[in-house]
This record gives structure tokens, C-alpha cells and sequence, in this order.
């Protein structure tokens, strides 16, 4: 068990503190549900909060199952094949994830930056307004919850940064050793 | 190049890449981005990452981290354990007796969780080593325990069912109607299957000893709030989803709800309890959004590619009867089951094959929603074979965690080929009289 550095440790920090998102949806829902059948008075905010608040948790998860390894992977060939063989297979993966969380953080950001309105326009930066839902409730939702992808896909491309060196790390010195 | 031999570049570089060992989310979401820089060029990429910001925004998807939490706190409580001992009243001294108990709890727990696995690891838990102590059956025993958990997405609430309606945009209330009666009917057919065989031969389950003793006032008392209180979630979930008075997301919250109160009344609900729950819930709904975003993202790059076309004309072509097509489908579905997860299958398959259920649907007498509703009732079945399927069905890797050491994975997946005989009888029972899923959503929607 390796220890754990400061990368992994925001990670899961970040992961476990955000899962509190998923007990507040829980409660605001029900507050609607009582709210609309016992006091007759029904709110407006609940149903795009409540998925405001899940999104995020569902979005930031990904970084927390990177850091713990538990997205779902097929590992009976990669556990059959020899030490040296899965050093370099680890290796190719752990490079692969890097590739695709850079493709997607960049692309997450070309989303973000619209829905957050900042616009690259005579070379400076300008800021002009967020992107709203246009519900009932009228809140900057899908600027906040395109920033989160983005953050998201930032943590994850970090922490991936994190295991590569880490596999790198180790494939070198398996291989000196 | 022609689409034929695109789709042959993306089936080859996704098993290579399955192959090496990377994860599924990995894997199709990088394939995506591969082709649609290919193909589209560097702007096709936010198109794709918008996917992911389009699919949490939908409303009725936070119903799956609340079944979920759901589920985790009944894991950490103790209602299950008492539940099964306060059912052995149905057990008597029936031949083959603790297994029917365990396949009616296994069904009372699948109507208050929606996802596999928690229900497996409570069963192999608290059935398993009672079933083992009694002298059944080992293979019997562990069969029960397997297939009666994969329940657990079988009957509503079921987070299968939940993304089933998300990705062919029929309704999740009509779903969780519709796939009562399957549900039900699978665990009949694992009943009927235990009593045969026990019948046939009573050394597989021997009857209980006779009870020592009456029971006292208390334990009576104890028993009744043992089989209340998951019958009052179960009511609350189920009987505000079908009494139309909430959506099954607010169902859901009410749900998570209702298990607190249980936990308390039973004075088990400690801040600890609900950490770890939230916890799990969030591992959990990290790897399957991940997984949906990947699989999305390729299917819908597929989409673009004029794949989905491409396939659909070549089934649709295909010189057979619609009930040769259907059969085909489930063909692929079942050999998929044995090397992906449900969720990656639904994703990547569902939306090609969906569209062609919907035209097929004259050819079959329905309703081309009607048919898009049965057909996932359908899916949803071939998927509880997938559980128990070697070599990654979920169900034996569960019940590994939990089982006495001794009883490998081996006899594991050895003891499952019944109950997949089993379930494929159901599923052709379903396949051949559609009215088995239809009848209670199209009885409602008349009403």
C-alpha cells in the first residue's frame, strides 16, 4: 500500500466531503414533497436544486473512483500475463487515461466558457453574464453545473497525472531492480 | 471509408483496448474522441463533452443516487437479518422451506433496493450459512441466494429499469409497473424449481426440526416490527410511484427517508451509518455516470457516423421473421452479458436496437411505446442472466466476498447454470406473451 500523497489525498477528501450533496437532495426533495401535500405550497426551486446538487456529486465521483481505482475494467487477460508484460500494459493504460482526461478537459472547457460567458474577443478576456436555466426558478444552473464538468475533468486529469508518474515511478524501478 | 469498415475499426480497438486492461469508461469515451477528431475534426469534441453536462441535468436521474443510498443503508442495518428470521414462519416444515424464505425476502428486499449486489452480499450473509448449516444442497443454496439477489433490479424500483427509460425515452413509472408480473413470475419459477427438487429428493432440503418452545408475547411483538417496518418502505416507494402521487425521484427521496426511520426506530442510525452509506453511494454513482458518459459518447459518435442507420438497415434486411430479429437481438444481449456490465451493454446497445423494436412493433400487435416498454422488460431479464453468467457475472464475484471460504468461485458459477436455465424460460415466456408485462401499465393507462 503505497502512501499517499497530497494529490490522492485531496481527492478523496474532496470525494467523501462531496457525497453530502447526495443526503441534501434527499432532504430538499422531501421538504417538496410535504411542502406541496401538507401545507399545500408547492416550491419552485426543489426540482432544479435537487438536480443541481446530484449532477455535482455525480460528476466529482469520477475522481474519487480514479483515485481508488474502481471504475470498472476487464483484468483476466491483464491478470494472466506475465509481471513484465503487465508492468508495460500498466504503463500503456495509465497513459491512455491521461490522453482521454486531457481530450476532455480541454473539451470541457470549450463547453464551460460559453455557459460562463467569458469571451476571448480583441485579446482580452470579457465577462458577460451566465447562462441561466429560463425555468421557474431562474439561476445560473447551467453555467454553474458546465464549471463543475470542467473542474471535474481538471481533478481527474490531475490525479491521472498523479498515478502515471506513480506507474512510471514504479516501472523503473521494477525494471533496475 | 465505408461505414462497414469503420465499425470494424471501432469493435476492433475497443476489444483491444478491454483487453489490456483499461477501464470501460476509458476505453469507449477515448474511441469517441478518437473518431470524432478523425472524423469531425477538433470541434466535435465540446459536442461530445456537452453529452455528459445534457445526461446529469435530467431530472429523473437523481432518483438513482438516492435507490442507491437507499440501498447502502439497508446494507449496514440489521433489518434484513431480522426480516429473514422473522419469515421463518413461512418456512415450517416444508421440504426445501429456508430456501423459499430466502427467495421471499430476496423479493421483498428487491422492492426497497434497484441496484445487484448489496442484496446478494445481505443474502450470502445471513441465508447462506443457515441454508449450509441445516444440510442443503450446497449447489442449491448458493443458487438461491445468486439468482433470488438479481432480483433486486427486477422488481421496482430498479436503477437497470431507470436508465432503461432515460435512453429509450419511455416512461419509468410505466416501466416499474410493467416488469412486475416478470419479476414475479421469475421467482415463482425459482420456487416451483426449489420444490420439485426438493420434493423429488428431500435430502436436498431437509424440513426444520420442530420448534422448541412457544413463542413468548415479546418475540411475537418483535417478529410483527421486523416484518412492518420493510413492508412500510416498501409501501412508501412503491405506493407513491404507482398511486401517481410523486415522481419516482421524490418516491425515491421518500424511500431514503423511510429507511432512516427504520434504522432509528431500530436504533441503529448513527452519523457513522450514514457516512459510510453516502460514501458507497458515491463510488457507486461515480463508476456507473462515468460508464454512461463513455458508452454515450461513443454511441453517439456511432450515431453521427451513420452507424446506427447502418445497423438498423441490416437488421431490419435481414430475410427473417420479426421474432427471429427479436431473437437475434437477445442473442447479442445475452453473449454481451458475459463480457460487459449491463450499464455498458444498455448504452451501446439500446439506442440501435430500440428503433428497430419500434418498427417492428406493428409486425408484433402493439403500440410502437408499448413495444419499447416490453422490450425493456426484456432486456432487463436477459441482464439478471448476465448476473450469474461466467466469467464476470457480478452475482458470483458478490457472493465470493461473503461465502464460507471453502466454496470457490468454481462452485459458484457451477451451481448457477440452473437458475440461468431458469431464467431463460422466463424470458421466453415473456418474449412469447408480451400481455405478461403489458397488462398492469396498459390496464392503468386506460384508466
Amino acid at each position: 500500500m503505497p502512501r499517499l500523497n497530497l494529490i490522492d489525498r485531496m481527492s478523496l477528501l474532496i470525494g467523501e466531503k462531496l457525497s453530502y450533496v447526495f443526503l441534501l437532495s434527499v432532504i430538499i426533495t422531501c421538504y417538496e414533497v410535504v411542502m406541496r401535500y401538507v401545507f399545500n405550497a408547492p416550491t419552485t426551486w426543489v426540482h432544479d436544486g435537487a438536480t443541481a446538487l446530484s449532477a455535482t456529486g455525480f460528476l466529482m465521483a469520477g475522481c474519487y473512483c480514479l483515485q481508488a481505482r474502481r471504475h470498472i475494467a476487464i483484468t483476466v487477460i491483464y491478470d494472466a500475463v506475465p509481471r513484465g508484460v503487465r508492468n508495460v500494459l500498466e504503463l500503456i493504460n495509465a497513459l491512455l487515461v491521461v490522453v482521454f482526461l486531457g481530450l476532455l478537459t480541454w473539451a470541457a472547457m470549450k463547453v464551460a466558457m460559453p455557459a460562463v460567458a467569458w469571451q476571448v474577443w480583441d485579446c482580452r478576456v470579457q465577462f458577460c453574464g451566465f447562462e441561466t436555466s429560463a425555468h421557474a426558478w431562474d439561476v445560473p444552473i447551467p453555467a454553474y453545473l458546465k464549471s463543475v464538468l470542467f473542474l471535474a475533468a481538471v481533478a481527474m486529469l490531475v490525479q491521472s497525472l498523479v498515478q502515471l508518474w506513480q506507474t512510471v515511478d514504479g516501472f523503473y524501478r521494477k525494471a533496475t531492480s | 471509408m465505408s461505414i462497414e469498415i469503420l465499425t470494424l475499426i471501432m469493435l476492433g480497438s475497443m476489444v483491444l483496448l478491454l483487453v489490456i486492461g483499461l477501464p470501460l469508461a476509458f476505453v469507449t469515451g477515448l474511441i469517441a474522441f478518437g473518431f470524432a477528431l478523425g472524423l469531425y475534426g477538433p470541434m466535435a469534441l465540446p459536442l461530445i463533452a456537452s453529452r455528459v453536462y445534457g445526461f446529469v441535468s435530467v431530472y429523473a436521474l437523481i432518483a438513482v443516487p438516492m435507490f442507491v443510498l437507499m440501498a447502502s443503508v439497508l446494507e449496514r442495518s440489521g433489518i434484513a437479518r431480522d426480516l429473514f428470521s422473522a419469515m421463518h414462519v413461512l418456512a415450517g416444515n416444508l421440504k426445501g422451506g429456508l430456501a423459499i424464505q430466502t427467495m421471499a425476502v430476496a423479493v421483498l428486499m428487491a422492492a426497497m433496493t434497484g441496484i445487484i449486489g448489496g442484496e446478494i452480499v445481505l443474502l450470502g450473509l445471513v441465508a447462506l450459512p443457515q441454508m449450509l448449516a441445516r444440510g442443503y444442497d450446497r449447489k442449491l443454496a448458493i443458487g438461491t441466494v445468486c439468482a433470488g439477489g438479481g432480483l433486486g433490479t427486477m422488481i421496482p424500483p430498479s436503477i437497470v429499469l431507470i436508465f432503461y427509460g432515460l435512453t429509450a425515452e419511455v416512461s419509468i413509472g410505466d416501466l416499474f409497473l410493467a416488469t412486475i408480473i416478470p419479476g414475479l413470475l421469475l421467482a415463482m419459477i425459482y420456487v416451483a424449481y426449489i420444490l420439485i427438487r426438493c420434493y423429488l429428493n428431500p435430502a436436498l432440503g431437509p424440513p426444520a426440526p420442530t420448534e422448541a418452545g412457544p413463542l413468548t408475547i415479546r418475540d411475537k411483538l418483535l417478529m410483527v416490527r421486523d416484518i412492518l417496518l420493510p413492508v412500510m418502505v416498501v409501501g412508501m416507494v412503491l405506493g407513491t410511484i404507482y398511486g401517481g402521487i410523486a415522481s419516482v425521484s421524490e418516491a425515491a427521496g421518500m424511500g431514503v427517508v423511510g429507511v432512516l426511520i427504520c434504522t432509528c426506530i431500530r436504533k441503529e442510525l448513527t452519523w457513522t451509518l450514514i457516512r459510510e452509506s453516502l460514501h458507497q453511494t458515491m463510488m457507486t454513482c461515480g463508476v456507473i455516470l462515468w460508464l454512461v458518459f463513455g458508452a454515450s459518447a461513443l454511441i453517439g459518435v456511432y450515431n453521427l457516423m451513420g452507424g446506427i442507420e447502418f445497423v438498423k438497415d441490416l437488421m431490419t434486411g435481414l430475410p427473417f421473421a420479426p421474432i427471429v430479429i427479436l431473437l437475434i437481438m437477445m442473442g447479442i444481449l445475452l453473449v454481451l452479458g458475459f463480457f460487459i456490465d449491463w450499464i455498458g451493454i444498455m448504452l451501446l446497445t439500446m439506442p440501435i436496437f430500440v428503433p428497430i423494436v419500434r418498427d417492428l412493433a406493428p409486425e408484433f400487435g402493439l403500440d410502437p411505446q408499448w413495444a419499447a416498454i416490453w422490450f425493456g422488460i426484456l432486456f432487463c431479464m436477459n441482464m439478471q442472466i448476465s448476473y450469474l453468467s461466467p466469467p464476470f457475472g457480478p452475482a458470483a464475484f458478490y457472493l465470493k466476498g461473503v461465502a464460507p471460504p471453502e466454496i470457490t468461485l468454481q462452485d459458484i458459477y457451477n451451481s448457477l447454470w440452473p437458475f440461468m436455465g431458469l431464467q431463460v424460460l422466463g424470458l421466453a415466456l415473456v418474449m412469447k406473451f408480451p400481455q405478461l408485462a403489458l397488462w398492469l401499465p396498459i390496464l392503468q393507462s386506460v384508466n
